[in-house]
């Protein structure tokens, strides 16, 4: 009886010491975001003791490591960060609203099982391959067709365009396929082509997910480092148009990083924490699209 | 009618522009293999493309030296001791050893200008090229030193050497053809011009971007140096006697295309020497493969543990809000951000260092979201009759979910390794405050190592070569699409 019942407490003692486990190991996620988030914050944050959040954000002048008067505005690099994307998502959207169109309204067979693996296959590739392939192809071709150097914002979208390419397929894609075919049908019986129906009907009913992958996009994008770097021409100088050498925000944080200390150093943490602010908004924008489209759909 | 035509054309662009997503990846995939595979390259070189088949000696080189050409210009400063490693003819890391049949010093001596002395300095071996073909320690010597270079006289057979092509034609002018003009100067000229100039079809310079003077082909130094514009081929050994004696006349260099492969089996399985910028991969390579094994070793067992977690015990609520919030946050972080919070945390604050366990650390942190919520789908899909049979039959929750849960979850967990081992594999932004740039494999957890990604990234921004990036990327490329055909495999058997 008592080995049994000894046996039964054993049991419970293990059933609840490693749900416990199970719990603390769920818990990690969230508390490396807030441990990131600290610690980001905390080694940024004493820079604004120093210089004016004005001069921060709105200066276009970055010369940290100016023996007199060194100056730590990031105005260009946002604004260059904002170009890049705004531009990427500008090539990105046709080519991936079309593909995640075709794949959910027209595709079968062979065709859309090749699309299917191209875009897995476009997500796969480590961002530094695509950054090389940038620095071979896609600055000689800026540089050939616009002139300037190549390396620029524009090279820079354009490897970044590619990039995001399977975010806003995927995302779009399922939105797109969640759209109930009665409404299809509906249309089509009203007599629209199929154009019309995709057009009036389709996109409109899906547009929230569609928005919510341009906002991924959007997020993927402005986080990106490596690529852009390799293509982007990394110049601290603000740039005119997107044909000239240009710093994004990610660029600053990497360029400087191995050899900053100082308010130089707690200059790039504030950059790190202005982009994670960015990325933390985008996601809850995404966070409130999905809510609201979920509700609307209970409704 | 015009509604049909809208309808007509709006689907073949949707179609269209479909397509071009297969495109785009054949672009960049068949480009990486092409650059990977082969490396083109103009080389600004003194000598014309025309080998000299008439020379009494015969040159040969180690195979690993890579020295399959050598034009006269460099050839002399190898003899003359001016170069002694092979960085500077072939970037292969290894001094240069030369070893000469005595019996050509003379000859050597009057084609290279150099004194009969220098040849016979201590450094070189000297040996006799007729008894060559039997002397097997000359032979092995000769194959083990891998800078060794060796002279023989014409008809000389070695096997498992290198025979190297000499080159010794110039193309010599008047000292007025290159002279700057106005702001323009004659540049190199490619083979395609080298060609049409030696046959005739410029008329001036001037087409040419130098200054507007006749273009005449002569046959003589002497004329060379006092007719304006004029021009001629002629051996090196020649052109350098008129140089030495200040003569009035100057060289024409020309562009030389190299086209050879690129990504060897010597490059995979040869050390990396010198921090990467000579050498091969193997090093680099191994320890990618530690890294990703590693941090799946960490990864794995967290993520999984979370998966449980959120579909067996947590009750829809704050709790689980909280949860499902921290993985799409930790998920959106950007890579940057994981780098500079490694660096903060692993790095500085529990004092790792650079090192691969920073690294693996920072990269674990990374890839959790990817593991856990591929794991959480496995889980949830497991039949729930399953998990009551066997809470039915007396087993706790936490033996069911070890003994039914995740053996019926395996495969779906299988495919989110995967597919971070693929993340983990490219990842460069969160390694280099990390995990270090030591291209030695990595000896204990707190040593620096570099890894493929990184090695790429280190090799363009420290200006090294190209083409070592291009044939490095093929292997990376190589390893991700092998990452992702295992995932397809895995997910087509369920």
């Amino acid at each position: 009886m008592t080995t049994i019942k000894n046996n039964n407490n054993k049991r419970r003692v293990i059933e609840q010491s490693s749900r416990a486990i199970l719990l603390l190991c769920a818990l990690v996620s969230i508390a490396a975001v807030i441990a990131i988030t600290l610690y980001i914050i905390n080694q940024g944050i004493p820079f604004f003791s120093k210089v004016s959040l004005k001069e921060f954000l709105f200066s276009f002048n970055w010369e940290p490591s100016a023996k007199e008067n060194p100056s730590y505005g990031i105005g260009a690099f946002i604004l260059a960060s904002f170009e890049v994307v705004i531009l990427a998502i500008v090539i990105a959207l046709p080519i991936g609203l079309s593909t995640a169109i075709f794949l959910s309204e027209f595709a079968k067979g062979k065709l859309s099982v090749v699309i299917k693996n191209t875009i897995e296959l476009l997500a796969g590739i480590p961002s530094i391959i695509y950054g090389l392939f940038g620095i071979a192809i896609i600055v000689p071709a800026v540089r050939n067709t616009f002139g300037g150097n190549g390396y620029s914002l524009l090279s820079a979208s354009i490897i970044l365009s590619i990039m995001i390419l399977p975010t806003i397929i995927n995302i779009s894609e399922v939105s797109i396929k969640s759209v109930p075919d009665s409404l299809r049908q509906a249309s089509i019986a009203m007599g629209a082509t199929k154009w019309q129906t995709i057009y009036k009907v389709v996109i409109p009913s899906a547009v929230n997910g569609i928005v919510a992958s341009i906002i991924l996009a959007l997020g993927r994008a402005i986080g990106e480092t490596t690529a852009v770097l390799l293509v982007g021409g990394n110049s601290a100088v603000f740039a005119k148009t997107p044909i000239d050498m240009g710093r994004t925000l990610t660029m600053n944080i990497i360029t400087d990083m191995s050899y900053a200390e100082g308010t130089h150093l707690s200059a790039l943490f504030a950059t790190a924490m202005l982009l994670f602010l960015f990325i933390l908004f985008l996601n809850f924008i995404v966070v409130y699209i999905s809510s609201k489209s979920r509700l609307g759909q209970s409704e | 009618m015009n509604r049909k035509n809208t309808n007509k054309i709006a689907l073949t662009l949707i179609q269209g522009l479909s397509i071009l997503t297969i495109l785009i990846l054949a672009l960049i995939l068949s480009y990486l293999v092409y650059r990977g595979l082969r490396s083109n390259n103009l080389n600004e070189r003194q000598v014309i493309d025309e080998v000299n088949l008439t020379l009494p000696f015969d040159v040969y080189s180690n195979k690993y030296s890579k020295v399959e050409e050598l034009d006269y210009f460099t050839f002399k400063k190898i003899v003359e001791g001016k170069i002694y490693s092979l960085r500077r003819v072939t970037s292969v890391n290894r001094d240069i050893k030369l070893y000469i049949d005595p019996s050509l010093i003379d000859y050597l001596s009057n084609y290279f200008l150099v004194d009969e002395s220098d040849l016979l300095d201590s450094s070189i071996t000297q040996f006799d090229s007729t008894t060559i073909a039997d002397d097997k320690t000359l032979l092995n010597d000769i194959k083990e030193n891998e800078g060794a270079i060796v002279i023989t006289t014409a008809n000389t057979k070695l096997k498992g050497l290198n025979k190297v092509e000499v080159s010794d034609n110039v193309l010599v002018v008047n000292s007025k053809v290159t002279e700057l003009y106005g702001n323009k100067r004659i540049g190199n000229l490619d083979e395609e011009e080298v060609e049409k100039l030696l046959d005739g079809q410029y008329k001036s310079w001037g087409e040419l971007d130098g200054p507007p003077v006749d273009v005449h082909l002569v046959d003589s130094l002497d004329k060379v140096e006092s007719v304006d514009g004029a021009i001629m081929v002629v051996d090196a050994t020649s052109y350098q006697r008129a140089v030495d004696s200040q003569a009035n006349i100057d060289l024409l260099k020309v562009f030389h295309k190299v086209s050879k492969r690129n990504l060897t089996w010597d490059y995979l399985v040869s050390q990396s020497e010198d921090e990467g910028k000579y050498g091969g991969i193997s090093s680099i390579i191994i320890n990618t493969l530690i890294m990703v094994l590693l941090t799946v070793l960490i990864a794995t067992p967290v993520s999984v543990a979370g998966a449980i977690y959120l579909v067996e015990y947590a009750k829809k609520g704050r709790v689980s809000t909280i949860i499902k919030t921290g993985i799409d946050l930790l998920a959106a972080v950007p890579s940057i951000i994981f780098g500079l919070f490694g660096l903060l945390v692993f790095v500085q604050f529990f004092n790792f260092g650079f090192s691969m366990i920073s690294g693996v650390l920072t990269l674990s942190l990374m890839i959790l979201p990817t593991i856990l919520r591929t794991s959480e789908e496995a889980i949830r899909s497991v039949s729930p009759a399953l998990k009551e049979a066997s809470r039915g039959l007396g087993a706790t929750k936490i033996e069911t979910i070890i003994k039914i849960v995740i053996p019926g979850a395996s495969r779906g967990i299988t495919t989110g390794i995967i597919l971070a081992i693929g993340r983990a594999l490219g990842e460069t932004a969160a390694l280099i405050f990390t995990i270090g740039s030591s291209t030695s494999i990595a000896s204990n957890l707190k040593s620096s190592s570099r890894v493929l990604a990184q090695h790429i990234y280190l090799i363009i921004t420290e200006g090294g070569s190209i083409d070592e990036a291009f044939a490095s990327a093929l292997v990376l490329i190589v390893l991700v699409l092998i990452i992702n055909s295992i995932t397809k495999i895995i997910m087509r058997r369920k």
